[in-house]
């Protein structure tokens, strides 16, 4: 289970990655294929910024855009990326999970209904970043460290 | 700088072609017939004081083994204003205007003044250009091959800037014969990915008003 409604249909969202006083918007696209989640990320009028691929909660960035294709920012969106589409196995019973990521991260969920409402990034001990399922069809994922906000909404057919 | 960037993607939008049009036996044109398709292109452009169309945007991702499709309307209004769009699956607009651009989505709202650097100037350029089809004589920016079927004629872009290399392989404009205006527009990834931007219920000159292109 994840923050996100990931299924072997294609998921839509409506996404505006807020930094600063700069915005980028687009559509985040995102399936779940074999044992991966496989996405991309393209502006309103098609072109695309990157592709990702989270396998066993480990994401990797292809094809990515020249003006984004800096290790910096590819290592924050990986990151921030492996955080929204990590899952992790919860019990019907359990209101909360913790999936170790390794390197000292941590990433704690807290469950309501059978679902995952909220999450958060540890490093260390410093919290990096969260994440909230405002409801249904929206999310907002923030990367504390680098102060960077993700808003995206599920685009319905 | 992103402001800029998202710029430079932007652009690039309207100008995304055409597989459609290699359905049919295409032959390159001989340079009697290259001439004789940009003047009856620049006739009507020269006679279409404006135009209003809906499109079509489908975005194949191989990825993902899918095909994502979104439509909208355009406007253009002689000299330079150009109105674009999306209404589905998301609302999203981009006015160009004045030498001014506006980009809104549901949340936000941008401005920006085409003249403030070189790289607006050039981008608004090429968008005004595209539309009116003056990009195909832009031998600058472009290699421009012309292809003629049966009843289109395919114009292949291929960028000479760097930048644009990166993004793109190629732009094809595909012009129906019947009107010598755009039918549609394919731009090929370099990753082999491409989206195609088809036009339909196309009216010329009919009666546009300003305030669409407003952005103050």
């Amino acid at each position: 289970m994840s923050i996100m409604p990931v299924s072997d249909s294609l998921l839509r969202l409506r996404t505006a990655i807020s930094f600063k006083k700069a915005q980028l918007s687009g559509i985040m696209l995102v399936k779940q294929r074999n044992d991966s989640l496989v996405g991309a990320f393209i502006n309103e009028f098609g072109i695309k910024g990157f592709e990702f691929v989270v396998t066993n909660n480990h994401c990797k960035l292809t094809n990515v855009l020249s003006f984004l294709n800096k290790w910096y920012i590819r290592r924050t969106i990986s990151s921030d990326l492996q955080f929204m589409f990590s899952s992790v196995y919860v019990a019907e019973r359990d209101s909360s999970a913790i999936l170790i990521e390794g390197s000292g991260v941590s990433y704690h969920y807290s469950l309501a209904g059978g679902k995952v409402v909220r999450a958060q990034r540890i490093s260390g001990t410093q919290k990096t970043g969260e994440a909230f399922c405002l409801n249904d069809s929206a999310f907002e994922v923030n990367n504390i460290q680098r102060k960077l906000t993700y808003k995206m909404i599920v685009i319905r057919p | 700088m992103i402001k800029y960037l998202r710029f430079q993607l932007i652009f690039l939008l309207i100008f995304v072609g055409a597989n459609t049009a290699f359905s049919q036996a295409l032959i390159p044109a001989t340079e009697v017939q290259k001439k004789d398709i940009l003047a009856k292109i620049s006739k009507e452009q020269v006679n279409a004081n404006s135009l209003e169309c809906k499109f079509v945007q489908k975005k194949k991702l191989s990825v993902l083994a899918e095909t994502v499709a979104s439509e909208g309307v355009m406007y253009f209004k002689k000299d330079n204003n150009l109105r674009w769009q999306y209404n589905k699956p998301y609302r999203y607009l981009f006015i160009l205007s004045g030498g001014k651009v506006l980009i809104k989505n549901e949340s936000r709202t941008d401005k920006f003044d085409t003249n403030s650097n070189k790289m607006f100037r050039e981008i608004s350029e090429i968008m005004i250009g595209g539309v009116k089809g003056n990009t195909l004589v832009d031998n600058r920016k472009f290699d421009a091959r012309f292809l003629v079927g049966a009843s289109t004629v395919v114009v292949k872009l291929t960028p000479k800037n760097k930048e644009l290399k990166q993004l793109m392989k190629y732009i094809n404009l595909t012009f129906s014969k019947s009107d010598w205006l755009v039918k549609s527009i394919e731009m090929l990834e370099q990753g082999g990915d491409n989206t195609v931007i088809t036009f339909t219920e196309k009216n010329v000159n009919k009666k546009i008003s300003d305030d669409i292109f407003r952005i103050n």
